[in-house]
């Protein structure tokens, strides 16, 4: 009977090695995810700065006009760009015991602070906005 | 007798002034957390998107 449990925990504990190592195998590590963001970001930045592509105040991007969302190529752009933002969130969210809203809403900011005066922004009330604008309006 | 009671009400009163600095604390300690987690995620952002200030360096350059 003892050596049927032994038996048992081990092949579980084999089974747990395994599927661990699956997982982990399919989890992007921080250095992957700044790889990727990295290669993308000379495309991403000109997109921004041909008004194509604005940021939203949840710390992502989005095709500013209508006629931006039918491009296969800007869109799979900002879909690849949006996932991996969300895992580097919830990343530093998970390590720094905070939530991925926190995380989010303080680069959405980060990334306003650095903008150029023409880049888009869309507000709360889902609107596109430009930079310069957004400045006049606060003052 | 009176001095008595006198002296018990004081005792009274600084014993409750004792508790009324423990509430303080507690107020106090979770505004620290959340800034220093607030500072600790704009560091680890920073870091993380240190290649955008170097491309920015680089089409500097470039425009030279």
């Amino acid at each position: 009977m003892k050596r049927r449990i032994n038996i048992a925990t081990l092949l579980t504990y084999i089974l747990l090695i395994f599927t661990g190592a699956s997982v982990a195998s399919t989890i992007d590590t921080w250095d992957e995810i700044k790889e990727r963001m990295k290669k993308r970001y000379p495309e991403l930045h000109k997109l921004k700065e041909e008004s194509k592509v604005g940021e939203t105040y949840l710390g992502l991007v989005e095709a500013v006009s209508p006629k931006d969302t039918s491009d296969k190529n800007i869109m799979n752009l900002v879909t690849e760009e949006n996932a991996d933002r969300t895992m580097l969130y919830e990343m530093i969210a998970k390590e720094n015991k905070t939530t991925p809203e926190l995380v989010a809403r303080t680069n959405a900011l980060r990334i306003f602070e650095k903008a150029e005066p023409n880049d888009f922004f869309m507000t709360k009330n889902e609107k596109w906005v430009r930079k310069k604008d957004l400045m006049k309006r606060d003052k | 007798m009176k001095k008595l009671l006198g002296v018990l009400a004081m005792g009274v009163l600084v014993l409750l002034g004792g508790c009324g600095t423990v509430t303080v604390k507690h107020e106090v300690q979770p505004i620290y957390i959340t800034v220093d987690v607030n500072i600790k995620v704009q560091k680890e952002l920073e870091d993380f998107f240190d290649f955008e200030d170097e491309e920015a360096e680089k089409k500097k350059k470039e425009n030279l």
